[in-house]
């Protein structure tokens, strides 16, 4: 597993002696929400959430399209 | 206050690291073993009260930190809390991104199994419609409505489709030498791309191809008895014979050009050679760089169609695929399974889809006549029309399809937790299966799911042993 110092979601923020974090963001989405996590413990703790981003997607379906004639670059050389 | 973990799926790797996929998000989450405790005590149907819980663990106040970790990051929530809304659109126009030309309705097999040809073909009437070709104004035209459509991208991407591609090089040629004039007009990129049967490649063909760097994909099978089974010419006999020696050339002269990779997609039907073995041969007798398989789409009456016990199998030959892959990944190196590198690279960008795919939002397909459909297989339907290329998009009608497409207006996956990433499926697969393009193909659900459980386990894997190769994903 990577550093977990690098790691936002290792928000203990006691200033305590850094132990191994509890939980560990993995993929890009974590990482932001992990962020904004931090984000807003600088002034409170939040109790609710905005809506997670969405995404629209460009190309055909990549995975589950039954032809994966377009990829989701756009193209077809993913394919 | 009563709490609960939202809609997940927890999965571990083999050394015992615990994650969990939260799919109001699309984050993935790692998680020491106290933690995921946690997060499984919470996914009770009822939940479970906040404080109360908190005071009956060892350590309150380690264990109420975590949890209010877990709430922050949205894994646990209160129970009645309702779901902040999303957009049903994003702001319209929505610049499109892709442009795929039909540039004929015409082809040289006769494959059993072909949606262009078969009982799933959606155009009016059975057989070919409309125009056999697109002319060449045509595809000029569509090249300009591409370029005013796409806004400020500064990349936009052309795909050539049919039919048989190749039927109609002539307008392939006179669309991507006018696409290359007005992009420098217009400081964009391009980039090109299609798929062949690979029948009709010659030597200035590929010539052409690798000189603009198109991306392609040949539609393939696998080896000669595999490919023979199925992709025949209409007089019955098989094309092994004549796509062979044509794509050794293109991927020859492709690799000696150092061209964009070269796929082949595979259409798998029952009884078909296992996907490892296809795989093998594409990839090393063959040369192509890219592996693709397409679950054939028929229905069960067909004595091609996978069956359930086809899907088990299928899933079950991806399983061996995708270890391969994860061990290639693990050592920094590239691997050709292409249905898992796409879903890797989703999972890892946390990819939370409103719709399914592009269709009528970044990607429109144009009928040899000019007309727009929301992709390359609905060009021939009139009622899913949403314009034409001479005319512009018929906005409202794009808007009231992809307002009823999205996500959160399919019931069924209200408690899937692959729906970022699934989003109800195909439009095209749910219009021949239940003859609305907008419902969720519910007969495919534990494909899918099985096939996101084997994409969330290689992912974590590899997150585990080796990190770095997921950051090939990040998306800025």
């Amino acid at each position: 597993m990577s550093d977990p110092s690098s790691n936002p979601s290792d928000a203990t923020g006691d200033g305590g002696p850094r132990r191994r974090p509890r939980i560990f963001a993995c993929n890009q989405k974590a990482r932001q929400l992990a962020g904004m996590v931090l984000a807003r413990r600088g002034a409170a703790r939040a109790l609710t959430q905005d809506p997670p981003p969405t995404t629209y997607p460009y190309g055909c379906t990549t995975v589950f399209a039954p032809g994966w004639e377009v990829d989701s670059g756009n193209g077809t050389d993913g394919l | 206050m009563q709490l609960r973990t939202v809609l997940h799926r927890r999965f571990s790797d083999e050394a015992g690291t615990e994650f969990v996929y939260l799919a109001n998000s699309a984050a993935i989450l790692a998680l020491d073993a106290p933690t995921a405790e946690v997060v499984d005590a919470f996914a009770a149907p009822d939940g479970l009260d906040g404080k109360e819980w908190a005071r009956t663990q060892s350590a309150p106040a380690r264990a109420e930190e975590t949890l209010h970790d877990l709430i922050d990051l949205g894994a646990i929530r209160p129970v009645d809390e309702v779901a902040a809304p999303r957009p049903q659109l994003p702001p319209m126009p929505f610049p499109l991104a892709t442009l795929v030309l039909n540039v004929t309705n015409k082809c040289n097999l006769s494959c059993t199994y072909c949606y262009e040809y078969g009982e799933d073909k959606i155009g009016e009437g059975q057989g070919n419609n409309g125009k056999a070709r697109m002319d060449d104004k045509t595809a000029r035209d569509s090249i300009d409505f591409l370029m005013r459509s796409s806004g400020d991208r500064p990349q936009v991407s052309i795909t050539f489709f049919g039919g048989e591609t190749l039927l109609n090089f002539d307008a392939i040629r006179a669309a991507t030498e006018y696409a290359e004039q007005q992009a420098q007009k217009l400081a964009k990129r391009v980039h090109y791309s299609l798929t062949t049967n690979a029948t009709l490649l010659t030597e200035d063909i590929v010539d052409f191809l690798t000189e603009h760097r198109f991306g392609i994909t040949v539609s393939i099978d696998g080896d000669q008895s595999e490919q023979d089974r199925h992709r025949t010419f209409k007089s019955g006999k098989g094309s092994f014979d004549v796509i062979e020696p044509r794509i050794r050339h293109l991927i020859e002269t492709n690799k000696q050009r150092k061209g964009r990779a070269i796929g082949a997609r595979v259409t798998v039907t029952a009884g078909a050679t296992p996907v490892v073995e296809t795989y093998r041969y594409l990839t090393e007798e063959l040369g192509f760089d890219e592996v693709g398989f397409a679950p054939v789409t028929a229905g069960l009456e067909r004595d091609y169609a996978l069956g359930e016990q086809g899907y088990e199998r299928l899933l079950k030959d991806f399983g061996e695929l995708a270890d391969e892959y994860v061990d290639a990944a693990v050592d920094g190196k590239h691997h050709g399974f292409s249905n898992l590198g796409d879903l890797v690279r989703e999972l890892h960008q946390g990819v939370n889809k409103a719709h399914p795919c592009g269709a009528g939002l970044g990607l429109l397909g144009v009928s040899t006549e000019g007309e727009l459909g929301l992709c390359h297989r609905f060009v021939e339907s009139k009622s899913h029309s949403v314009g034409s290329v001479q005319d512009g998009v018929d906005q409202q009608a794009r808007a009231s399809f992809l307002e009823k497409a999205h996500v959160d207006n399919k019931t069924d996956c209200t408690s899937c937790f692959a729906r970022p990433l699934c989003a109800g499926g195909c439009y095209h697969e749910a219009h021949v299966r239940y003859g609305e393009a907008t419902k969720a193909n519910v007969h495919y659900c534990e494909w899918i799911r099985g096939f996101v459980d084997l994409g969330l386990k290689s992912y974590g894997r590899i997150a585990a042993k080796n990190p770095t190769f997921l950051t090939r994903f990040d998306q800025s």
